[in-house]
């Protein structure tokens, strides 16, 4: 009986400490420390050169067996308004005015930005989502439930839903065009660019060339990439002339990755399920076991004490 | 080991290092083109004797003026959506002496002869990430003007689309694609430039006296010009220039003075002037001699030739035995 309370006492112990030290988000992440696959793949924009031709758009449907545009190219009128990324456009190219006067309006395309530690797929409740070694964020509609908590968790607000789609509406999203990567290729809107102001390669060496052309043109360039850290950073890097405020990125997200801020909370979880039963059933049997006992025991004692005296 | 073989070491150690740094700069400069064939010359490419990495001093273009250039070029390397591109390059070429020449579209050229695009900016995937293909490398070229005067970035300003009739591209004349593309510069008489002085707000410019009487070319004032400058009118260039930048072109001849000595009023007025009329010469001239050229008349050389008496045998038979000041063009009046 001691042997058995000293070593409940011990479990006891042990749960409380897991729980303490479980929501500690940074005790966690230092376990998971982990930076990426080195050579995963990055686009870098060069939003100086994008002239708003649309040809990505174009390309990203023909590439996504996705119907075609729904104005044609040379239609400026699209212009007029701003755009989001629905089920049958994963791109659309925004255009804005430049705040520089007299300075030609700034183009910026607008997709997935393919995080490197993405919200959607933290999300998601079954990992329908996922981030694939070689960058690219993937969808899977077989286990996808609908439950479109991706699009609540999204940063930019790019997943979108198949609404008009009642039997088995998906998810739809860029893909990075992940099928052509694997083969060898480059995503779609990259390749037609033709200002090729969509660079495709490695990120870690987009990122150098990101640099150099800020370094080497002495005040042109706002002095920063985005994409580098916003949101733990991303697969997408932009670079610009004009501040990035003004060009409708979200410049408000922060660096820290979005899993972070539930991974807490989330790591606690299988702890409270798997400490609080066990640490609520030891008490119980603990007072089950304990009653019918101390009767005996105590009476034993008691008398024991009363002889004594 | 003794002494002799530790110096015999240290030696060797030294030149293979040496030769391997020669190597590398050989192999760099092997990638030239000029250098497969024949051996290396520096001048070939440098213009002077000590070229560094930060200041190549690279020799921009080897053709002296334009016309040396061909007039039409056929970009057809990326056609296959679209028909061959006809690039009015005499055309362009002439536009670029007003800003930045040859060197804007030909970089890092080789002083022995013109680069083809396509020679560094491969047609398929580029090798290195910060070089442009070839695609991007046209494009980005010809936008990096074009957006700026035109605001247009259609496809179709350039590029027609291939279609079944349109497999085979006719060049067209290139007398008939300069009239079609850019028609003749119109010269002003006079310019009147308002100033931001306090005094002598107007500049009146003698724009075609200038031009006529000192055989002045577009591109030796207009330097460093935006093609807006022309092609954008409604952009209003509130650009920031000094005293000099501003006078510049004024100061290539005439004393443009300076701050501290003020001689503004050569040129600053506070009304506009007139264009030139002979009156101004002390002769009015007569109806027949009001048509003539001022080069018909005043022949002599130099930016006062219009001081020289002038020939008149330049019109007249010389069996007619007319001359300066016997007979005069017009008739004589008091200058002010």
């Amino acid at each position: 009986m001691k042997s058995t309370r000293r070593h409940f006492f011990k479990t006891m112990a042990t749960g409380a400490g897991t729980m303490l030290l479980g929501p500690s988000a940074k005790a966690m992440s230092s376990v998971e420390q982990f930076n990426g696959y080195p050579e995963r793949v990055g686009m870098l924009v060069d939003l100086s050169l994008c002239i708003g031709c649309r040809r990505c758009e174009e390309a990203c449907k023909r590439a996504n067996q996705l119907p075609p545009v729904e104005a044609p190219l040379n239609d400026s009128s699209v212009f007029e308004h701003t755009r989001r990324t629905d089920a049958e456009n994963y791109t659309v190219v925004n255009r804005f005015a430049n705040p520089q006067p007299n300075q030609p309006a700034v183009y910026v395309k607008k997709q997935c930005m393919h995080c490197e530690e993405p919200a959607c797929a933290s999300a998601c409740l079954v990992g329908a989502l996922r981030k694939t070694k070689e960058g690219p964020v993937v969808y899977n509609p077989d286990i996808c439930l609908g439950c479109r908590y991706c699009m609540i968790a999204c940063p930019f607000y790019i997943p979108a839903y198949e609404y008009h789609n009642p039997t088995s509406p998906k998810v739809r999203k860029c893909t990075l065009c992940y099928e052509r990567i694997k083969a060898g290729g480059m995503p779609a809107c990259a390749e037609i660019c033709p200002v090729e102001a969509i660079t495709f390669g490695k990120r870690s060496d987009l990122i150098k060339l990101a640099q150099a052309q800020i370094l080497n043109n002495p005040g042109e360039y706002q002095n920063h990439i985005y994409g580098l850290d916003e949101v733990g950073g991303t697969t997408w890097l932009y670079i610009s002339k004009v501040p990035f405020a003004k060009l409708g990125f979200p410049t408000d997200v922060g660096t820290t990755p979005f899993p972070e801020y539930t991974r807490g909370f989330l790591s606690a979880v299988p702890v409270v399920f798997v400490v609080w039963p066990a640490l609520l059933g030891g008490f119980h049997l603990f007072a089950n076991n304990r009653q019918p006992a101390p009767a005996q025991e105590d009476g034993v004692t008691r008398n024991d004490e009363e002889t004594e005296q | 080991m003794n002494r002799r073989t530790c110096f015999f070491l240290a030696t060797f150690w030294v030149f293979s290092l040496a030769r391997a740094e020669g190597a590398d700069r050989l192999e760099q400069h092997s990638r030239a083109p000029s250098a497969v064939a024949q051996p290396l010359n520096c001048t070939e490419c440098h213009t002077s004797g000590h070229p560094t990495k930060s200041n190549p001093c690279l020799a921009p273009c080897p053709r002296s003026a334009p016309k040396q250039g061909p007039d039409v070029v056929l970009l057809n390397q990326l056609s296959s959506e679209y028909v061959p591109v006809i690039f009015a390059h005499q055309l362009h070429a002439q536009m670029t002496q007003m800003s930045g020449g040859c060197a804007i579209c030909h970089h890092h050229n080789s002083a022995n002869r013109i680069m083809a695009c396509r020679e560094c900016h491969s047609a398929s995937h580029p090798e290195s990430l910060a070089k442009p293909g070839l695609k991007g490398a046209y494009h980005r070229l010809c936008l990096n003007c074009h957006r700026e005067w035109s605001h247009e970035t259609q496809c179709s300003v350039c590029h027609a689309r291939r279609t079944a009739n349109s497999t085979r591209v006719v060049l067209p004349d290139p007398t008939d694609i300069m009239g079609l593309l850019h028609p003749n510069v119109k010269e002003p008489v006079i310019k009147i430039y308002q100033t931001a002085c306090d005094q002598g707000t107007l500049v009146t410019f003698r724009h075609q006296e200038h031009v006529r009487h000192y055989g002045l070319k577009c591109a030796t004032c207009h330097r460093e010009e935006d093609c807006s400058r022309c092609h954008d009118t409604g952009l209003s260039l509130d650009r920031t220039k000094t005293f000099e930048q501003h006078h510049s072109p004024c100061s290539l001849c005439h004393q443009t003075g300076d701050k501290v000595t003020k001689a503004c009023a050569g040129c600053h007025s506070d009304k506009e002037i007139p264009p030139f009329t002979h009156k101004e010469a002390g002769l009015v001239l007569n109806d027949t001699h009001q048509v003539a050229e001022c080069s018909d008349c005043h022949t002599g050389s130099g930016p006062t030739k219009y001081r020289d008496p002038p020939s008149c045998s330049n019109c007249h038979e010389k069996q007619e035995n007319i001359s300066y000041p016997a007979r005069l063009p017009g008739t004589k009046v008091k200058l002010p």
